[in-house]
């Protein structure tokens, strides 16, 4: 080969952050971690070629400038190519599309059967995918069956269910639903008071997890955690120009307001008065759905951001939409993880939220 | 009005259907074993399904996904009838795909099954290189291609059908390298053999009418797949990235398509280690999802749009 170049797999991205760069590899949903000086000469050697890269950078570097690029080979993130090659390979567009124009919905403690069918068809009419039902107090095994049952014939493909324990949602009984449901895709079972806490279980394609604390309002969510993670290219997509969690996202707090997220007090109308179309063509509506991470306050230092979930409800500074969220224990500057709930700069935040954080 | 012939699992259909909502375009969709009643009224004919009915003259866009149309026959207690009725039906049926094929269309029926010998000759003809291939049945002579030359030979399936299925077991037929005619009785069932060509990374490229969008496969840091890569490996999956074909190869691609008359398909390639391009094969009814996601190609919304600018007479 006459003159050799390194090329980084096109879905394998490298998101520099303060003092440490990510290689994500979105097929293989792998991450690493590389020094910014690799980043640069990564970036670097997508126009210029190595033996261009040893000249820029002094010939006494060569031999770190070769280590880099064969731990990239070693690791199968890279391949090195020819001149002749270079065309060859773009990068991936990263463009997000979606036919839908609502992917996704949470609806807070609805009870009332006429409501469901009303929200079933306007969910419809937005194209919306998934449906979290969201319940904190009491529900019967009767009621449960049959607001799924009102799903039997919509166009909605995913469900997610997220109940109290009581001792009637027996094994048999979550069996029984995702058998009759195939729409379900997650349960997860709240204030599991018993001894001997059920495992997590996948069952067919319902994913069943149990957890011990009580959820009494939606301040359960938005943490974020390393466990969130997802080096998956779609998410690399989207989170480029959006938010990944509330973008195409509605909701329905449990006074029927419709909202981004339940936890977020802004509302858009009540369903008694306004349809979800309605709502989400109010100004203002979307305006969350593009606060990607890039513009979020220390999340855009932070090289877990393209693969990184986020939260706008609780965030550090709550009158500032581009605060860093409240939940997260990392900080990019120091490159550590800590407990976020006891960090005595968020306890005042933690207050103003009222989350409870036992 | 779109009609989509499909089948009923196919998922590429679901997904081009929620970009034709998106878009507006409406469409009916016909399954394979959707029984189709036909009734002839003065210049139109009328096709009768289960739970809904459509005229020919509503039809203005038509995408040949997969699958054929499933026209209900009705069997009479006469023998010799019946016979006359299925040749008469036969007519007919080609008269019916003859009359969508007018229509503006992403592929059609009548030449979506396409013969993987003939495809290798007409692509030689318009400049692709392709490997060399020899149709074998006799021990004798294998064993002089194999020993005549210092290349490697493979051997795979002359219609491209992938799978030997019986009760108890299920062959899956790959590619696979030839090493001696040691095994073979003297005289075996025709088989197709063909030049082992080494490759830097396979290429699938996805053509619709004159546009491509390609992926590269880089499967050699792996043994499991160097051959085949249908050989899945789940831990290290092969690298699929996408790649731009070089303008002269396209050219080549675009002249063969024309040739075998398709307008949208799937083209497996080789790139050697000498950056040669050798075409394999052409599938019109192959998965574009594979190479789709990978690459963020959304071509689920490329044909929907496609099929839409189609509707509208351009």
């Amino acid at each position: 080969m006459n003159k050799k170049y390194f090329n980084l797999f096109a879905n394998c991205f490298i998101v520099k952050g303060y003092n440490r760069s990510l290689i994500f590899d979105s097929q293989r949903m792998k991450t690493v971690f590389v020094p910014n000086d690799m980043y640069d000469i990564v970036i670097k050697a997508k126009s210029i070629s190595i033996q261009q890269i040893y000249e820029e950078y002094g010939i006494d570097n060569k031999e770190i400038i070769d280590e880099y690029f064969d731990s990239l080979i070693e690791s199968e993130l890279g391949f090195y190519m020819s001149e002749k090659e270079r065309d060859f390979f773009p990068e991936i567009n990263t463009a997000y599309h979606s036919p839908f124009q609502i992917t996704n919905s949470v609806l807070e403690e609805m009870r009332d059967m006429k409501l469901y069918k009303k929200v079933i068809s306007q969910l419809e009419a937005l194209d919306c995918q998934y449906v979290e039902l969201v319940f904190y107090n009491n529900t019967s095994n009767e009621f449960l069956t049959n607001i799924l049952s009102l799903f039997k014939l919509s166009s909605i493909k995913f469900i997610g269910l997220i109940i109290p324990y009581d001792s009637t949602k027996t094994p048999e009984f979550i069996k029984k639903i995702c058998s009759q449901n195939l729409r379900l895709n997650k349960i997860l079972v709240h204030n599991v008071q018993v001894q001997e806490k059920p495992k997590n279980i996948t069952l067919g394609l319902t994913e069943i997890i149990y957890v011990n604390k009580e959820f009494t309002n939606f301040s359960y969510c938005g943490n974020i955690s390393k466990k969130f993670f997802s080096p998956s290219l779609e998410h690399y997509v989207e989170s480029q120009n959006h938010n990944t969690c509330l973008n195409q996202k509605i909701s329905i707090d449990s006074q029927g307001n419709i909202k981004n997220c339940p936890a977020i007090p802004n509302n858009f109308g009540n369903i008694k008065d306004v349809t979800l179309t309605e709502a989400i063509n109010t100004q203002g509506y979307k305006q969350l759905w593009s606060i990607s991470k890039d513009h979020i306050e220390v999340c855009k230092d932070c090289e877990f951001r393209h693969i990184c979930t986020d939260c706008r409800a609780f965030t550090e500074n709550p009158k500032d939409n581009y605060s860093k969220p409240l939940k997260c224990g990392y900080n990019p500057y120091t490159n550590e993880w800590s407990e976020w709930s006891t960090n005595p700069l968020k306890q005042k935040t933690i207050e103003y939220y009222n989350i409870e954080t036992s | 009005m779109l009609l989509i012939i499909t089948s009923e699992q196919d998922h590429s259909s679901l997904l081009v259907i929620d970009w034709l909502n998106h878009i507006g375009l409406p469409w009916i969709r016909i399954n394979e074993k959707d029984a189709i009643e036909l009734s002839f009224i003065e210049n139109d004919i009328k096709f009768q399904l289960e739970s809904f009915s459509f005229l020919l003259s509503e039809i203005k866009v038509v995408w040949y996904r997969r699958g054929f149309l499933n026209f209900k026959f009705f069997i009479s207690k006469l023998f010799d009838v019946d016979e006359f009725r299925r040749i008469e039906l036969k007519k007919l049926k080609e008269y019916i795909y003859y009359k969508l094929s007018q229509l503006p269309n992403i592929n059609r029926f009548e030449n979506a099954d396409v013969n993987k010998l003939i495809v290798t000759e007409k692509a030689s003809e318009v400049g692709l290189l392709t490997p060399k291939e020899y149709l074998v049945s006799n021990k004798e002579i294998l064993q002089k291609i194999l020993t005549s030359t210092n290349t490697e030979h493979a051997t795979k399936s002359i219609s491209g059908y992938g799978t030997i299925s019986s009760d108890t077991v299920n062959y899956k037929i790959l590619t696979k390298k030839l090493d001696d005619a040691n095994s073979t009785p003297e005289n075996f069932f025709p088989s197709l053999v063909q030049e082992y060509i080494e490759k830097r990374y396979e290429l699938r490229i996805f053509y619709m009418h004159g546009k491509f969008w390609s992926m590269a496969i880089f499967s050699q840091s792996d043994d499991t797949t160097e051959v085949d890569f249908r050989n899945y490996n789940i831990v290290k999956p092969n690298r699929n990235i996408p790649f731009n074909v070089p303008h002269h190869i396209k050219q080549k691609i675009i002249k063969l398509m024309e040739k075998l008359d398709l307008n949208c398909g799937s083209i497996d390639m080789i790139v050697t280690p000498q950056l040669e391009f050798v075409f394999l094969e052409v599938n019109p009814v192959g998965q574009f999802g594979m190479v789709s996601y990978p690459c963020n190609y959304y071509l689920h919304r490329e044909v929907a749009q496609h099929l839409h600018t189609l509707s509208h007479g351009s």
